[in-house]
């Protein structure tokens, strides 16, 4: 069974149709990549994968659950996370308490519990603090578990939200430009990154990236967004090789020299 | 002696009651002191019960008075008006106060709900205006419903809050902010406050925690007001205006937002500084709001903002501990962190 | 028959009186929107500009004229210095308390200026010029009562009316169409882009305080006209009304700011005909109703985030 499918899913904003009529299907273990010119949809599309918005046609089922008209926490209950283009950490809160922060809903205590710090408090507790602990030793942040969030260099940033976003325990993440505004020796560290998400965690993985090095490296299956549309999708050879991609790519920014 | 070391505040916490109540007994604490201190505690309640939504969850209420209208007269109603406790005996007499203490709070709660369900799903500033509108609605209503006194007011509410239960009651309300702090559901309020958008796509509820949060800091906030009613003995619409929700605020923002020790020592403090400031007679409140000025424009966290006592234990927030050494030595503090501030940005 | 006809009149009687009332808040209203319409701010102190218009006028007119009756262009002309001198501590507030605080949340500036208010009142009540004392209110011009048909009206109110409609159509043709106007829009809409297209942001904010205040101060000069009792907490009440005037035309929008002012002067004059003590509170009761089926206000846009 797959862990994400969207079903011929479409968006309209006002008269705009921001995403028209995309499908995508991840099983286990799955590295898919969508790619395309800014302001073609992608970041919408993952808004729709995540519950942000709702599409206006189309089903997106999480584990095989259709999630019509779900809330964004259902989405994560249902085995989704996923990171921002726009880093969006807790920035008033400790590298440690941002990962336990993920934990919440599956938290076993109630609120009685909370305030009497009766009933399995104590071991729920303790064991957030190690599950978390753990997540964040697996990923060499754990010498920085006691800075601000805000605080980190950017490229920890990046990092952290990931094993945040890991730390909800999902079966699929999808990751919004992880590599956005590093250099290629700091790439080369996220390529590993989410490979090790992959192949050691066994997630399913969706990534959004413009740097199309490392989509040719890492994806399996690569989707082409334009305008909203979905103009090619395959391996990353095939995809490479579109004349449709290239243009996309390429000719617009003849027809805007033109325009000039 | 090492379990003392790490206790200490169980047996600070009584230690500091018995040596009140000495100060009482031997009347250094007259009358008039102590009936500030009381007020103090209302306050710090109050306090305590508005970081829960703004410091914690990152709303803006600015109309908790309603809240605290609602439980001083709810529980003045049930110990002035249906139970006449003045004759009873002490037992049963303290046993309907803190029954009506604790309905005055339930019902503040689910006036709570009622506001809190519509409201805190929207963004913005909406809960802020809500709120406000809330308290001068509920103030609008005591002003018509005779058997409250109406317009002229309520007299003669039995004195039954005395240092002892307003001690009690602000530790627990101490208790309770630490234990919401330090657990997922204090964690996930922080997350909120910090990043709507993101703690939703990690699985936080956002609307329950949001409601949660509101609801205990408007059961608090009644409590307070049950506290307040048996301690003034005197209730009139005018006392929970807006202007008494923006003290509230003040005491927070100024004593440090989102910190339970802030909190408490904002209360505390502005209590007492403008009883102190008494001298200055009518310049006083001039003052006092030069004063309020100076601390948001140049301390921004408030005075003790991002700082915790340690006794508290808290663990969330990798927050500074503050002992008792650092509140007297607190000139060589602000130092350290005005260097350490430099250092983060 | 005849019931229904008095019924009538009385109720133009009620609008007129509404209106004016109404004219008071929308001109109070249209400085807590612009404020928030360009810094995100709740100026918790605005309404202690319309306390100091007020007192501006009263001693003005005290001092050059002795309390004589004064004509009807020294009087308007009491009032644009009056506007002005307020215009100036407006600017000067921002400056000073507000300025520094522009990168922080709303609710730390609201606080801000909650000490604002808090010291303004206390000040002017310190003083000895002022005190704690009510003061009469100067009478800038003398009240006619004229009947049209049945309906008796005042003259002094439709002055008001009349005067703060012109207020507010020049007002609205600044913003529109001057420079400094569509700065003012501009950087409502974007501070950071509005300033690197050359927009002096802070004279923007300056700008938008002087106007706030002066037209505070001219809503306080025409309600000390009518409502003669000048204290220095006069305009905390009427400045909380108009806030809600402000939230119910949607804030940020002067259109809605002007409409939410007549909207409350006229129910409040019309609740409190019938009963006086529940127009306070229902001001608020319909602020709620309005929030939870257009929390934008009237007239007002929906905020949205972007993800």
């Amino acid at each position: 069974m797959s862990v994400l499918k969207a079903d011929h899913i479409s968006i309209q904003f006002g008269g705009l149709r921001a995403v028209n009529d995309f499908s995508i299907e991840l099983n286990q273990r799955d590295l898919f990549a969508i790619i395309g010119p800014n302001g073609a949809g992608k970041t919408t599309v993952f808004n729709m994968l995540t519950g942000l918005y709702q599409p206006t046609e189309g089903t997106i089922y999480v584990n095989g659950k259709p999630m019509n008209g779900c809330a964004p926490h259902e989405f994560a209950d249902a085995g989704l996370a996923r990171t921002f283009q726009n880093i969006r950490l807790f920035g008033n809160a400790t590298v440690l308490d941002n990962v336990k922060m993920a934990h919440t809903y599956k938290t076993k205590y109630n609120f009685f519990n909370m305030l009497t710090r009766t009933g399995n408090y104590h071991s729920e507790e303790k064991r957030i603090t190690e599950e978390s602990m753990h997540l964040l030793e697996v990923f060499e942040l754990q010498d920085k578990k006691d800075f601000f969030a805000r605080n980190l260099p950017y490229g920890e940033q990046r990092k952290l939200e990931i094993v945040r976003a890991l730390a909800t325990e999902p079966q699929v993440i999808l990751l919004d430009e992880p590599a956005a505004g590093m250099n290629p020796n700091e790439i080369d560290n996220v390529i590993s990154l989410i490979r090790r998400i992959r192949d050691d965690l066994g997630k399913a993985v969706l990534i959004i990236e413009h740097h199309m090095k490392m989509v040719m490296e890492i994806a399996e299956y690569i989707k082409v967004l334009d305008f909203g549309e979905t103009i090619s999708e395959g391996k990353p050879e095939y995809v490479q090789q579109d004349p449709k991609v290239i243009e996309s790519y390429l000719g617009r920014r003849a027809n805007d020299f033109r325009s000039k | 002696m090492k379990w003392l070391k790490n206790n200490s505040e169980k047996v600070a916490i009584p230690l500091v009651f018995v040596a009140l109540w000495l100060l009482k007994y031997f009347g250094v604490i007259n009358n008039y002191l102590l009936q500030i201190l009381m007020l103090a505690g209302v306050n710090i309640i109050m306090t305590e019960s508005l970081n829960l939504v703004n410091g914690v969850t990152g709303q803006n209420s600015i109309g908790h008075a309603g809240f605290m209208a609602v439980g001083a007269y709810i529980s003045a109603l049930f110990t002035d008006i249906i139970f006449n406790v003045s004759d009873m005996p002490l037992i049963p007499q303290t046993a309907l106060f803190l029954l009506a203490t604790i309905i005055g709070g339930i019902i503040a709660a689910v006036f709570g709900y009622l506001i809190g369900m519509p409201t805190l799903r929207l963004r913005g500033d909406y809960l802020a205006i809500v709120t406000l509108g809330f308290g001068e609605v509920i103030r609008a209503i005591i002003r018509i419903t005779p058997f409250v006194g109406a317009a002229r007011g309520m007299m003669g509410i039995p004195k039954l809050a005395n240092l002892f239960w307003i001690y009690l009651f602000v530790i627990l309300a101490l208790y309770v902010c630490r234990n919401f702090i330090d657990s997922s559901y204090g964690r996930a309020c922080m997350a909120i406050r910090d990043n709507e958008i993101a703690a939703n796509t990690l699985g936080i509820n956002v609307s329950r925690y949001k409601i949660i949060a509101f609801v205990t800091s408007a059961f608090m906030a009644g409590v307070a007001g049950s506290m307040f009613a048996h301690t003034m003995r005197y209730l009139h619409p005018d006392i929970f205006s807006y202007i008494k929700s923006t003290d509230f605020l003040v005491y927070l923002y100024a004593g440090g937002v989102g910190s339970i020790s802030g909190a408490f020592l904002g209360g505390f403090v502005l209590t007492i500084l403008p009883e102190i400031l008494r001298f200055m007679q009518e310049w006083r409140l001039v003052i006092y709001g030069a004063l309020l000025l100076i601390i948001i424009l140049f301390r921004p966290q408030g005075l003790f903002g991002g700082k915790e006592f340690s006794w508290l234990k808290l663990k969330t927030g990798g927050i500074h501990q503050m002992g008792l050494k650092d509140l007297l030595g607190r000139k060589k503090m602000i130092k350290k962190e005005a260097s350490a501030e430099e250092t983060s940005q | 028959m005849k019931y229904k006809e008095a019924g009538l009149v009385t109720f133009l009687q009620l609008l007129v009186y509404g209106l004016q009332l109404g004219s008071i808040y929308a001109l109070l209203a249209i400085g807590y929107t612009m404020v928030f319409g360009i810094i995100r701010m709740i100026n918790m102190a605005h309404g202690d500009f319309l306390m100091i218009g007020s007192y501006a006028v009263y001693f003005l007119v005290s001092i050059f004229f002795a309390d004589q009756m004064i004509g009807p262009a020294i009087a308007l002309l009491v009032v644009m210095i009056a506007a002005g001198i307020t215009g100036m501590i407006g600017v000067g507030v921002e400056r000073i308390a507000y300025k520094p605080l522009r990168k922080r949340s709303t609710i730390s500036t609201m606080i801000a200026a909650i000490g604002v208010s808090l010291f303004t009142q206390n000040f002017f009540r310190a003083i000895p010029a002022i005190g704690p004392n009510p003061r009469m209110g100067p009478k800038l011009l003398v009240d006619k009562l004229f009947f049209i048909g049945p309906v008796q009206l005042s003259m002094a109110r439709i002055i008001v009316i009349i005067l703060s409609l012109i207020i507010m159509a020049i007002l609205y043709a600044v913003v529109m169409n001057t420079k400094i106007g569509i700065q003012m829009r501009a950087v409502s809409c974007d501070k950071d882009a509005s300033s690197l297209m050359g927009a002096d942001v802070n004279r923007v904010i300056s700008t938008t305080f002087f106007i706030g205040a002066g037209l505070a101060a001219i809503s306080g000069a025409f309600y000390a006209n009518s409502y003669p009792v000048l204290t220095v907490t006069m305009g905390a009440t009427l400045g909380n009304k108009a806030f809600i005037a402000a939230v119910i035309g949607g804030i940020g929008d002067i259109r809605g700011a002007v409409l939410g002012g007549y909207i409350m002067g006229v129910i409040e004059i019309m609740i409190s005909a019938v009963y006086s003590e529940l127009a306070y509170g229902f001001s608020f009761v319909a602020l709620i109703i309005i929030l939870l089926f257009k929390p934008e206000g009237l007239l007002g846009k929906p905020m949205v985030e972007k993800v």
